[in-house]
């Protein structure tokens, strides 16, 4: 279990939770799109259940259960040829041919019903794939074909009627196998519902799975982009066709196998219900969105309306009008939630919040540790205009520098004279590096997570996700701002994800909300897992590890202090205050030879932003009233670097007086009497010489074992 | 007049009497009604007083429900309306539903009907095999099934209607006199959707009518019971046969749509149009000359009373569903200009028609 440092921020408990950022995490969710259609679907049949009798009883679902199978076959095949950017128009008339072609094959020519089933489900897809061949190779407009197809497939079956319907209306076989698709159960389950659960699942599969289903998807999303794509578009369109076809089909002969009737009027009107099932679902009508699931969805929703009106005993026509008036509301919200959803999320996921923020101290005091100084001044540059923004720069024991870089770049730089050469392309935004025992850089990639680069350059993973909380509506469980890191004597690394709600590239957004989003997690090699140790904790930035071994120290960089988490010994797993109410905003922390601690301020505290901190309703209005660049933010640009005993207690200051080669100064490493200095918006790394003796064993490698 | 519609309400009212009393006393027992030793639900003795109160206390409560095509059309408002009243004044609790022709929606409706666990199901059907196996699972759950008009090939507790065969066949006779005086031998027949047992029946009936008569049928289609879709087919046939000398069709509603083509061909009289049933407008079209004969047959009159009382009969009765097997046949008379000025030739909606 980790350890919550909420209350660190000094604010009560009522502070930790939001309304507008639950709302908005939700609203972010993927099945949230569907929950719409859901909620429509628990309304109407919560009004049904509550007015009508008889509505919640077994025989009324296994009654309705005959007409979901009908419609969600023909539902299901809609949705395809939707996704697929078409629409067909054609399916009631299919459903009349193959109802009445399926009883002239069983009741008069008397084939045997799997031959009658195959071949009706074959008319099916050859009617389905008329459709396909005029749309996809003769490139006629799918709406204005099948409206065209649904009145030849029409009269076909209004000739068939004439031809045949009384004749077979005299006729009669009795076919234990033929009575089973309409009305058999397996396991208490209507055979009809069995056809369509097992249909939706193979057509879920194909469209979320298959190369087909992907294919499909981005033909109806783009039929440029899909084309571009190399995709043979006339093939895949015409097949969506097909498939809409034989569900139409499959759906025709399970109508034949209940009533026993062929009816030029078998399926009138379908092509509207099914259209409707399907939108109010969520499938979109544009092409390229939908699911098996959504079709599903909204064929329970006109199911249940239709089967409530029927036991209402309310006239038909009212079907039509109750299904008309929620289509037309229903899309006007689908449209506005389709639309706006993306850009309410932007507008409301930043939620501004509020600090316990003491008084800055005063570093204009004559005399005091903060004095401005040259003592940085002059330092020696390292790789100029190579670099691009080293955030952190490390050492090993063979005197390679490594950096990372902001371009993705890990770079190697063999001592202070040499030239940098580019180790890996680790992508992300490279933050904190560190190197292990086996000379591997451990690098933290904000983006991405904590990865390892061997000497050769190889890439690996090593920690990317956590195990989810299972309260937060967000999915906490990738690293998405893996900042800074260190490694124990036993190889465990400790290292800092210093947001859980914002990117890399997003990282002031987190230092704008105030909210402590971030934590600190430890990864054990020897089980390859990670966990976290603290949650709740504000902006963790640098992480290192004391001289002794026993505690971590984390600096907050939104809190302007350090504190201490104790790994070993009496204290394990507690959490003090190492050094609070900073002037700078801390950013890496690393040991220093004499037994101290350097520590990086990106910048100082202006009163500005300390004000701006404690007026959360001033951020609010900020962001959402001014332009992105004219934003007060925290000054990031007037950096220095300070020694702290282990005691926390601040020793000096050492500043660039320029603020020209080292505006930003994110981080230091002390190695053979040289403090080495980077900067996230820095062209370059620096050198400086701070320790006189030259003491190889005081030479601070960094890393694990390396101490 | 008056006195012959009265008559044939009375033959009716006594083919009903009839079947009640042959029923009851071959009845095979076993009912639902507890009341009495008998199959009936009153006992063997009692004042007439104490019939009403038993009677009534019978039925109390029962669900009836009538499930229809339409409620467009005077016929299918008159069943409804002599059932809300007859059931009504005798306590049972009526509802009625209409699937406007859509077959898997009258599947659905009768299917709730056998869920509901009413006591007694009234349908129209539009297909003799259709409604098949739903009828035989009704009764099965106990429900008494009243066929109304268009019969099923699967045995309803009762069937209340024409004699279709019979009927077509007396209104064919009249239209092989008619041909034959103008000596012009071609005839059409029209039928309802062509699978329902209205249209099998009549077209059967007509067809050996005209075959022993020497007539020759130049077609027989069906007009889907929609005066538009069966007045394309006859302008068609027209256009195809110039010495067409009479359509038959098998409802007045549909056939309308057909002398409203003959009127607009200007064929008046040349070309007689023959229907089957007898709403107002078929009276108002015969003495306008534009029909040339109509069939009564107690469809918006006789036919809903009769309903309710085998209905009635059935629930009181205590006759198993499913054991009684027996059809009704109303009484018809043939409507036309001499007798289409009369009242009760032809019904109209009934008074006060309003839908529930």
């Amino acid at each position: 279990m980790s350890r919550d440092a909420y209350s660190l921020t000094g604010m009560g408990w009522g502070n930790r939770f939001s309304f507008q950022r639950t709302l908005a995490e939700l609203l972010g969710k993927r099945w949230m799109e569907a929950v719409v259609p859901a909620a429509l679907l628990i309304g109407v049949i919560a009004y049904f259940g509550l007015t009508t009798e008889g509505f919640f009883t077994s025989s009324n679902g296994q009654t309705m259960s005959q007409s979901v199978a009908e419609l969600g076959l023909v539902a299901l095949g809609m949705t395809i040829v939707l996704v697929g950017g078409g629409i067909d128009l054609s399916v009631g008339a299919v459903v009349a041919v193959v109802n009445s072609c399926a009883l002239i094959m069983y009741k008069q020519l008397e084939w045997p019903v799997l031959v009658v089933a195959v071949v009706s489900i074959g008319i099916g897809a050859a009617m389905g794939g008329v459709n396909g061949f005029l749309i996809a190779f003769l490139k006629t407009r799918p709406f204005i074909t099948t409206l065209v197809t649904l009145l030849a497939y029409r009269t076909i079956a209004e000739f068939i009627d004439e031809d045949y319907s009384s004749k077979l209306a005299l006729l009669s076989r009795f076919d234990d196998s033929w009575t089973f698709i309409g009305a058999g159960r397996i396991a208490g389950i209507a055979m009809p519902l069995v056809i369509l659960i097992v249909v939706a699942a193979v057509i879920h599969l194909l469209l979320s799975r298959s190369r087909w289903g992907w294919r499909v998807t981005a033909v109806g999303s783009s039929r440029t982009s899909a084309r571009r794509a190399g995709m043979n578009l006339a093939v895949i369109t015409a097949s969506t066709y097909v498939v809409s076809g034989a569900l139409a089909g499959a759906s025709g002969l399970l109508i034949a196998s209940r009533l026993e009737q062929t009816s030029a009027r078998t399926g009138q009107g379908l092509e509207f219900s099914v259209l409707t099932a399907v939108v109010l679902g969520g499938v979109s009508l544009a092409g390229g969105r939908g699911t098996a699931m959504r079709a599903l969805i909204g064929t329970l929703v006109v199911c249940v309306i239709s089967q409530g009106l029927i036991l209402q005993g309310k006239e038909r026509y009212l079907f039509q009008v109750v299904l008309a008036i929620i289509l037309l509301v229903f899309a006007a919200i689908d449209l506005k939630w389709g639309k706006n959803r993306g850009k309410a999320i932007q507008k409301i996921y930043l939620v501004p919040g509020r600090f316990k923020i003491e008084k800055s101290p005063d570093i204009y005091e004559p005399g005091s540790v903060w004095a401005l100084n040259d003592k940085l001044t002059g330092a020696q540059a390292i790789g100029r205009d190579v670099l691009d923004g080293p955030e952190d720069v490390v050492v090993d024991r063979h005197g390679n520098i490594y950096c990372g870089d902001r371009r993705g770049y890990l770079w190697r730089i063999p001592g202070a004279e040499g030239e940098p050469e580019l180790l890996a392309r680790v992508g992300g935004h490279p933050l904190g590096v560190a190197v292990d025992a086996d000379d591997n850089v451990l690098i933290c990639v904000a983006g991405m997570g904590m990865y390892q680069v061997s000497q050769t350059g190889a890439v690996s993973g090593v920690s990317t996700e956590v195990r989810r909380t299972w309260y937060r509506v967000n999915d906490d469980s990738a690293i998405r701002l893996a900042d800074d890191l260190d490694v124990t004597d036993d190889g465990i690394v400790y290292f800092s994800d210093a947001s859980t709600r914002f990117d890399g590239d997003e990282f002031f957004l987190d230092l704008i909300e105030s909210r402590p989003n971030g934590r600190l997690l430890s990864y054990d090699p020897s089980t390859g897992k990670t966990s976290v140790e603290l949650r709740n904790y504000a902006f963790p930035n640098g992480v290192c590890i004391s001289h002794d071994g026993q505690s971590v120290l984390i600096n907050s960089s939104n809190l302007y202090r350090i504190d201490r988490y104790w790994i070993k010994g009496p204290k394990k797993g507690q959490l003090e205050p190492f050094a609070v109410n900073l002037p700078g905003i801390p950013d890496n922390i690393n040991r220093a030879s004499d037994g101290t601690y350097w520590v990086a301020f990106a910048g100082m505290r202006t009163p500005s932003w300390d004000l701006a901190c404690k007026l959360p309703g001033f951020r609010r209005r900020m962001i959402k009233e001014v332009p992105t660049d004219e934003w007060l933010l925290p000054n990031l640009n007037t950096s220095c670097v300070i020694k702290v005993t282990e005691q926390g207690e601040v020793l000096e200051s050492l500043w660039d007086g320029q603020q020209r080669d080292h505006a930003v100064i994110t981080s230091m490493r002390e190695y053979d009497g040289y403090l080495y200095l980077g900067g996230l918006t820095n062209n370059r790394l620096g050198r400086v010489k701070v320790n006189e003796v030259e003491d190889h064993d005081s030479k601070q490698l960094e890393g694990a074992g390396q101490r | 007049m008056t006195r012959k519609i009265g008559a044939l309400r009375l033959a009716v009212w006594l083919a009903v009497s009839v079947v009640a009393i042959s029923a009851c006393t071959s009845g095979s027992g076993g009912g639902n009604s507890s009341s009495s030793d008998g199959s009936g639900g009153l006992p063997a003795v009692s004042t007439p007083g104490k019939v009403i109160t038993q009677t009534l206390e019978n039925v109390k409560g029962k669900k009836v429900r009538m499930v229809l095509l339409s409620d467009a059309n005077a016929l299918q408002q008159s069943w409804i309306d002599r059932a809300k009243i007859g059931f009504d004044e005798s306590g049972v609790d009526f509802e009625y539903t209409v699937s406007n022709y859509d077959n898997q929606v009258l599947a659905q409706q009768v299917q709730t009907v056998i869920d509901q666990k009413a006591d007694a199901l009234i349908v129209q059907n539009s297909d003799v095999s259709g409604l098949a196996s739903l009828i035989k699972k009704a009764q099965d759950a106990g429900i008494y099934v009243i066929v109304l008009n268009l019969g099923s090939n699967a045995q309803s507790d009762a069937f209340v209607g024409p004699n279709w065969d019979g009927m077509s066949a007396k209104l064919a006779t009249r239209v092989a006199d008619d041909c034959t005086k103008k000596g012009n031998k071609e005839v059409a027949i029209i039928s309802g959707f062509g699978s329902d047992s209205g249209s099998v029946l009549a077209v059967q009936g007509a067809t050996r009518v005209f075959k022993d008569k020497g007539m020759k049928i130049v077609a027989t289609q069906p007009g889907q019971y929609d005066p538009s879709k069966a007045g394309d087919v006859a302008r068609t046939l027209l256009q195809q046969n110039p010495n067409l000398c009479a359509f038959l069709g098998n409802w007045d509603g549909m056939m309308l749509g057909v002398s409203k083509v003959v009127h607009d061909a200007g064929k008046d009289g040349d070309i007689g149009v023959y229907t089957m049933d007898s709403s107002i407008g078929a009276c108002k079209a015969i003495s306008e000359g534009t029909l040339t004969a109509a069939v009564n047959y107690g469809g918006g009159t006789a036919m809903g009373d009769s309903a309710v009382a085998i209905t009635q009969y059935l629930m009181q009765g205590g006759v198993k569903a499913g054991s009684s097997k027996t059809a009704v046949f109303t009484a018809t008379t043939i409507i036309d200009k001499s007798n289409a000025d009369e009242p009760g030739s032809c019904y109209d909606t009934p008074p006060g028609w309003s839908k529930k």
